[in-house]
């Protein structure tokens, strides 16, 4: 195994135990992985090749989300059934919406409830190659944005795929899909700050930058909403 | 600005999954209703009237699903124009992944990177312009 000394050392490019699979074996080389990634991402982003197999990397992140999506399906299962009082609850707040938007709304409830969620698992892990290819072209395209994209498409994709490590434990509730997700970020700022070679500043503003924009519009939305709230309340005060 | 031809290949790249991620859009825009979907919209359009940059995108996928290239302009121009890009990507990725037709590889100087950013920044702008005359002051087209 390469070692590389901690921080932004030099890059010694070679293939991730992952791409040693026919050596390592399918479950050592996953584990190995795993492993690096979630636990030295400098040593495994510094080692990972640009321009290696774009499908080893999705390959991958398809793998720890599918592991994740499984062990929900039981959890997801008990949880809906827990909630079932709650979601009739919110099936008789739903008398006020216009017909049209009540009967879509009931659908979508009903599928919640029943085996739609256990379906909706399913569909997710099978088209999950495609979010990670739509989510690779995102993030490519804020990465050309921000000037961080030397190494082409393929580098961005490759971080995509091998980012989802943290998505294995996606299952544990509560706290598990925050703590997957919050990690995913900063190991993406990580990888494509070694991947495309260039800052962490370039590197971070790239994959906050949809995040930011999002925020930016839901903080004017909330903005813009108190502001119409209150000057609708000091309205109704002043004609009383 | 370099633009390199490589041999016929299916190596997957940019433009494939732009390709893919604007097939997926303009399929979901063509069967799905999803301004329909409640509470679907802007927020800040609903709550103050005035649009934000993003506003009439819904509008621009679903009229340039249905070929209605006049009616997308009207709703967000600069978006129109991404969605024929998409619809571009789509025709490449097809040829590229199919026939193996290959992309041109375009390389850009920094200084030219720096002057597409700003061109593309200044549409935004002049974009959002024009949705807010259009929301807010019609009139001033109209006449």
């Amino acid at each position: 195994m390469t070692t590389a000394a901690p921080g932004p050392g030099p890059l010694n490019r070679g293939p991730v135990p992952w791409e040693e699979r026919a050596q390592r074996g399918l479950f050592g080389a996953f584990f190995e992985n795993w492993k690096m990634v979630f636990m030295q991402p400098e040593q495994f982003w510094s080692r990972m090749r640009p321009d290696g197999s774009l499908g080893d990397a999705l390959f991958f992140g398809w793998i720890c989300y599918a592991i994740t999506g499984l062990i929900n399906i039981p959890i997801q299962l008990v949880s809906s059934a827990l909630n079932r009082g709650q979601m009739d609850e919110a099936m008789n707040a739903l008398k006020d919406l216009p017909p049209e938007a009540r009967k879509l709304a009931q659908q979508y409830l009903t599928i919640l409830l029943g085996g739609g969620a256990v379906g909706a698992v399913i569909g997710q892990i099978i088209l999950y190659p495609v979010i990670l290819i739509i989510g690779s072209a995102i993030l490519h395209l804020c990465c050309l944005i921000t000037g961080a994209s030397k190494n082409g498409f393929n580098a961005t994709a490759r971080v995509v795929g091998y980012s989802y490590a943290p998505y294995i434990l996606g299952w544990i509730p509560c706290c598990g899909g925050l703590i997957a997700g919050i990690y995913t970020i900063v190991l993406q700022c990580w990888g494509i700050a070694r991947a495309q070679e260039t800052t962490t500043g370039r590197a971070v503003m790239a994959v906050l930058l949809p995040i930011i924009v999002l925020c930016c519009c839901a903080v004017v939305a909330v903005i813009a909403f108190s502001a119409m709230a209150g000057a609708a309340a000091a309205g109704s005060g002043a004609s009383q | 600005m370099r633009v390199h031809w490589p041999a016929p290949n299916r190596v997957f790249g940019f433009v494939d999954a732009l390709g893919i991620t604007g097939a997926i859009g303009l399929l979901v825009a063509r069967f799905i209703p999803v301004a329909r979907l409640p509470f679907w919209g802007c927020a800040i359009r609903r709550t103050t009237g005035w649009p934000c940059p993003g506003c009439g995108l819904t509008r621009v996928a679903d009229r340039m699903s249905h070929f209605n290239v006049p009616g997308a302009w009207e709703a967000n121009p600069l978006g129109t124009v991404a969605a024929m890009l998409f619809m571009v990507a789509v025709v490449a990725t097809v040829l590229h992944l199919a026939f193996k037709v290959p992309m041109p590889i375009a390389t850009l100087t920094p200084r030219e990177w720096y002057w597409v950013r700003v061109t593309v920044a200044v549409l935004a702008v002049v974009n959002y312009g024009f949705v807010v005359v259009h929301t807010r002051f019609p009139y001033l087209l109209s006449g």
